[in-house]
């Protein structure tokens, strides 16, 4: 056996996972080889020194902390369910409705951009009271969507697909 | 739910003594938390406080050594169980759970570290002095003694903090979690020659940099 061949197994050595025949022939080579032995002697050493490494105790709110945050998403889960089928049920089919979104915040801009600075008619100042109104509308309506892109993005098997991890 | 109060809750499924209990304890001593699993999947809450109460310390642990900062350890193990929770329904049981649950942290532990949501940079040496205290078992140390086990307890967690994030996640879930080389392999999405090269890479590290601690005291 190589040194390089060795190194690959003086971990498994070190945790008494080979099989007879390999282990022999490890010992062999670390028996002839001071650098190798060196090696696998300090992986113990490693090891020992690591368990001193003492766990802490998790706070004793864990379990309840956990909780409420299940519950709350149980209700935002349920709450968003009831937007989005409030959302598919509009007359509007859904591209249609983003469009409108989309020509309602472009609307604005634009109103607010040209609006006569130094205006002060009555026709002008309505004007940007409606701009006012239909922005803090829009404010309210962004971190919806927002919510439901992060709860969206929360499904975890989107992000992982662990359900489907084979068998080693 | 009662998370909670689970103990109560599963002293009363003892004293009951019912056929759910009967079915719920076959399922728990067939070994197979992805059994549990199922019950959760099917609506079963006491079967996920269950598997909470069993995992809930070697995950905390886990991400604790991970980022080591109990805090956002806590807080990282709170998003794992959520999870968990949030997957049920989806849930197939082709893997161990184990190595479901920890694939879930490991991703949840290194996202994590990528992001930088906590500073990457050594934990202050009172915060260290703090969390060491909450795990000391020895009743009578003298000054002297818990100072030399306070540095030396330092020096190794520095040293695990050095390493890359992925060698990291090798070493802890080897030393600590008691992954074999197929869980840890899963865990980390690669292959198990890989988690042998990480392991070998890690060690070679922590030996060169803790070779002045080493032989001496044990
Ligand atoms: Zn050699």
């Amino acid at each position: 056996m190589k040194c390089k061949e060795a190194e690959g197994f003086l971990i498994p050595y070190m945790d008494e996972k080979l099989a007879p025949r390999e282990r022999a022939e490890v010992d062999l080579h670390l028996r002839a080889c001071s650098s190798c032995a060196e090696r696998a002697k300090g992986f113990t050493e490693v090891s020992g020194l690591l368990d001193a490494w003492e766990g802490i105790e998790p706070s004793p709110f864990f379990n309840a902390r956990l909780e409420r945050r299940i519950e709350q998403d149980a209700v935002s889960a349920g709450w968003l369910a009831g937007l989005g089928s409030a959302l598919r049920n509009l007359p509007l089919g859904r591209p249609a409705f983003a469009t409108a979104m989309v020509a309602v915040i472009f609307l604005a801009v634009v109103l607010v951009g040209y609006s006569p600075s130094t205006g002060e008619s009555l026709a002008g100042r309505e004007q940007q009271q409606m701009v006012a109104s239909m922005a803090i509308e829009m404010d309210e309506l962004v971190p919806v969507l927002e919510d439901w892109e992060l709860l969206r993005n929360f499904e975890v098997l989107q992000e992982l697909s662990i359900a489907s991890v084979s068998q080693p | 739910m009662p998370l909670g109060e689970l103990d109560i809750s599963l002293k009363d499924r003892n004293l009951s003594g019912g056929s759910g209990f009967r079915d719920y304890m076959e399922a728990v001593t067939a070994g197979s938390d992805a059994e549990v699993m199922l019950r959760v999947k099917g609506g079963d809450e006491s079967s996920f406080a269950y598997l909470l109460t069993k995992h809930r310390d070697p995950v905390v642990n886990y991400l604790y050594r991970m980022v080591q900062n109990a805090a956002v350890a806590e807080e990282l193990a709170q998003e794992v169980f959520l999870r968990v929770y949030r997957a049920r329904a989806s849930y197939v049981p082709t893997a161990k759970f184990t190595t479901w649950l920890y694939r879930i942290a490991t991703h949840v532990a290194l996202n994590s570290l990528r992001n930088g949501r906590h500073a990457r940079n050594e934990t202050p040496l009172e915060e260290l002095a703090g969390e060491k205290a909450r795990g000391v078992r020895d009743p009578s140390p003298t000054v002297e003694e818990n100072l030399v086990a306070e540095t030396r307890a330092l020096e190794i967690r520095r040293a695990v903090q050095s390493l890359p994030d992925k060698q990291r996640a090798a070493v802890i879930l080897h030393k600590y979690q008691d992954l074999d080389y197929g869980q840890i392999a899963q865990s980390l999405e690669c292959s198990q020659s890989a988690v042998k090269s990480l392991l070998f890479r890690a060690y070679e590290t922590l030996r060169e940099r803790l070779a002045h601690m080493a032989g001496g005291r044990s």
